[in-house]
């Protein structure tokens, strides 16, 4: 599943067969002790799921743990507009956007064209706003805060237990806060403004 | 008559006005690109720090010195291996180095480069305009009770760099292997091993410390934990039980509320482990000052309602009969270590158990002690991990400006004296998340760019000259530097898919520095 990320052109790496190119001379210059040895696991079956190895007898576990990878993945796709019709002629398809305004912390204002179906991180990086996305939208930081006005936040989509966790951390919470990797532009959104708040040592 | 501007600036250079002289001299001044940067330690701090002075339009240039070949400090040796999303910030700090085009500032990494042993501080000085110390916690808050020295004793802090595969720790292996009572290597290894942890301290690392000994090789074998943790025969199962113990209340507790809620899941997914609290050691650390505590806080308010959600009580412990192969995982409050013991039996020189002391919590809100009041309880232990903070070290040079104390170097927002300054843990202490240096690093840019801008700061080192004198320097010393190339050639080797356990793993690890070395030749 493609998680969001604030940067369309970086890639996951385990993901991405393509950069990765084999160079046999440095690999063979490792000495024995990198050697991949018997892992003693040959009996044992791998969960691609769970990510972890289990005896034979046991069953692969449905859990929580890959709905919730799923869900994230969801976060915006079921809101993205589909590509608008255009003629033979044009060469791309145009997204509908909807204007949005970022305050940064000493003030600086961008009003932004932001493509419905993204979400406020990549919409800010794709327009150079300053919001830091350290963990790259995956729900692993609160770098990408930002306070809302309180009518806007109501109308949001309730926040779960993980984004609440990781805005138990953010700096200078309020009670207009959400994450902005996790909030998706929609029509709704229209001309709304967001607050990157300032992050005081 | 017509002035060219020439002849206007030079009538205004020669006016006497020390503030109009001032201004014209600092305005063409402040245009040009000409400080040049050293920083020392290339961590989260290191990084931030140079991604915000690459914003300043009079910086030219900076260069990263980094001890060890791979960069990123704790990202790579202290992050979890099942936290593989908090490391995504690496691709930040990648950019940060790779500039790009609207990137003016001069980008260099200088790694296998131990400052302070292979160059002195005074000689980065000499050669660059400001020098930014950013190289962290290389050590432990000591705990300093009788049977410390016994074998099996250890911090937190080198357990998970081991783990990480940070190659100042490849020898714990041997050690870690003895203690758990290695076996041998083609040995199957079905059961849970019965062996027990006793984790001192109430933070994230001591819960990562937890989880990771739960989950066992098992239970990482796909992610990025060194192959000497993932296919050590005693550890594939992981470890029966292990306590986490603090001395205060859940309250003071310095962990976060999502390390504290994937304990709580490691059951549903797949992990065999029951993640225990007990409600009457919540409601011993819950006195006046500790409801206080909790009313001014929502992350403290939502982690006292998860750990009163999974409490069980004393007796229905004692009761529950332990489902076999299962794996335990207690957190323990209110209780102060005061003495390991030694093993009963022939190894001796083993650390056996831990007593400790049943504390109460006294003081006003937010400085609360823990006060012990005499009853003792004895865990035992195979394996301790001290969890109590890491503490700072001076490099050679800095031992005037260290503040012994509290682990730090002294400063004023961020500035040791002229054109040094200090980032990350180094300047505030041990505290805080990557993130936290998002600020950290603003404020001593913010410092540099003031001192700048009121004149104070030297500018008569230019980068390029400073990069023919390191190499100049490194190569009379015989000190193989390794580039910002000849790291992604390293980090190409790690992911290597005929390298990899399996393929869903981001990387197989290096973790020796002579065969880093030896890729990169």
């Amino acid at each position: 599943p493609q998680s969001t990320r604030h940067n369309d052109t970086t890639t996951r790496r385990h993901d991405d067969t393509t950069t990765r190119r084999r160079d046999h001379n440095h690999t063979n210059k490792l000495s024995k002790t990198q050697d991949r040895r018997k892992s003693g696991y040959d009996d044992f079956k791998f969960d691609k799921k769970n990510l972890l190895i289990i005896s034979s007898s046991e069953q692969v576990q449905e859990n929580c743990f890959d709905d919730q990878q799923r869900q994230r993945s969801l976060i915006c796709s079921s809101s993205a507009a589909a590509p608008v019709e255009t003629t033979t002629d044009e060469p791309t398809t145009k997204a509908e956007t909807v204007p949005i305004t970022y305050i940064e912390p000493h003030g600086a204002v961008h009003e932004v064209q932001a493509e419905i179906g993204k979400n406020l991180l990549t919409v800010a990086h794709e327009n150079n706003v300053d919001l830091e996305g350290a963990c790259g939208g995956e729900l692993a930081c609160s770098t990408c805060h930002l306070v809302f006005e309180k009518e806007v936040y109501d109308r949001l989509p309730e926040k779960d237990e993980e984004e609440d966790d990781m805005l138990d951390l953010a700096w200078a919470l309020t009670d207009t806060s959400r994450l902005g990797c996790q909030i998706c532009v929609t029509k709704e959104l229209a001309g709304i403004t967001v607050q990157i708040p300032e992050d005081d040592v | 008559m017509f002035r060219t501007c020439q002849q206007i600036l030079h009538k205004t250079r020669t006016r006497t006005s020390p503030s109009h002289h001032t201004f014209v001299w600092n305005n063409t001044f402040h245009r040009k690109r000409n400080i040049s940067v050293a920083i020392v330690g290339s961590g989260p701090s290191g990084f931030y720090t140079a991604k915000y002075l690459q914003k300043l339009a009079f910086v030219h240039g900076i260069h990263i010195f980094e001890r060890l070949p791979t960069p990123y400090g704790l990202v790579r040796s202290g992050v979890a291996p099942d936290h593989p999303e908090v490391k995504n910030v690496e691709n930040d700090f990648a950019k940060v180095m790779e500039g790009g085009e609207n990137v003016k500032c001069v980008m260099e990494y200088f790694g296998n480069v131990n400052v302070g042993v292979d160059l002195h501080l005074d000689e980065l000085r000499e050669v660059y305009d400001v020098v930014v110390l950013a190289y962290g916690c290389s050590s432990d808050q000591p705990l300093k009770i009788k049977g410390s020295d016994l074998k099996g004793v250890m911090s937190a802090r080198e357990f998970v760099a081991w783990y990480n595969g940070h190659p100042d720790y490849e020898y714990l292996t041997d050690e870690i292997r003895e203690i758990l009572g290695g076996t041998d290597e083609n040995a199957e290894c079905r059961a849970v091993l019965n062996k027990r942890v006793v984790i001192i301290g109430h933070g994230n690392v001591a819960l990562d410390c937890a989880r990771v000994l739960a989950k066992g090789g098992k239970g990482l074998y796909a992610t990025d934990i060194a192959s000497h943790f993932a296919q050590m025969p005693s550890l594939k199962n992981g470890l029966k039980d292990i306590s986490v113990v603090g001395r205060r209340g859940h309250v003071q507790g310095k962990f976060t509320i999502k390390e504290l809620r994937e304990l709580t899941k490691l059951a549903a997914e797949g992990h065999n482990t029951r993640f225990v609290v007990l409600s009457d050691e919540l409601e011993l650390g819950l006195n006046e000052s500790s409801e206080e505590e909790l009313k001014n806080s929502r992350p403290k308010l939502r982690i006292d309602k998860l750990l009163r959600t999974n409490a069980t009580s004393r007796q229905s412990e004692k009761d529950n009969v332990n489902v076999d192969e299962e794996k335990i995982i207690n957190l323990r409050f209110l209780l102060s270590p005061i003495e390991f013991l030694p093993k009963t039996n022939d190894h001796v020189s083993y650390v056996g158990s831990v007593v400790f002391e049943r504390t109460r919590l006294e003081g006003k809100p937010g400085e609360q002690s823990a006060k012990g009041i005499g009853s003792k309880e004895e865990l035992v232990a195979d394996l301790v991990l001290t969890s109590i903070g890491y503490r700072g070290k001076p490099i050679r040079g800095l031992e005037n400006c260290f503040d012994n104390q509290n682990g730090i170097v002294r400063n004023e927002n961020g500035k040791v004296s002229e054109g040094v300054y200090v980032s990350g843990w180094l300047k505030r202490g041990p505290s805080g998340i990557i993130g936290t240096n998002i600020g950290d690093a603003r404020e001593t840019v913010a410092t540099i760019s003031h001192d700048h801008e009121t004149g104070t700061l030297r500018s008569n080192k230019d980068i390029n000259g400073a990069y023919e004198h390191m190499l100049n320097l490194l190569d009379e010393r015989k000190i193989r530097r390794v580039d910002w190339n000849a790291f992604m050639t390293i980090d190409k080797v790690e992911k290597d898919s005929e390298r990899l356990r399996v393929k869903e793993q981001v990387r197989e690890k290096i973790t020796s520095k002579s065969d880093m070395l030896e890729i990169i030749r």
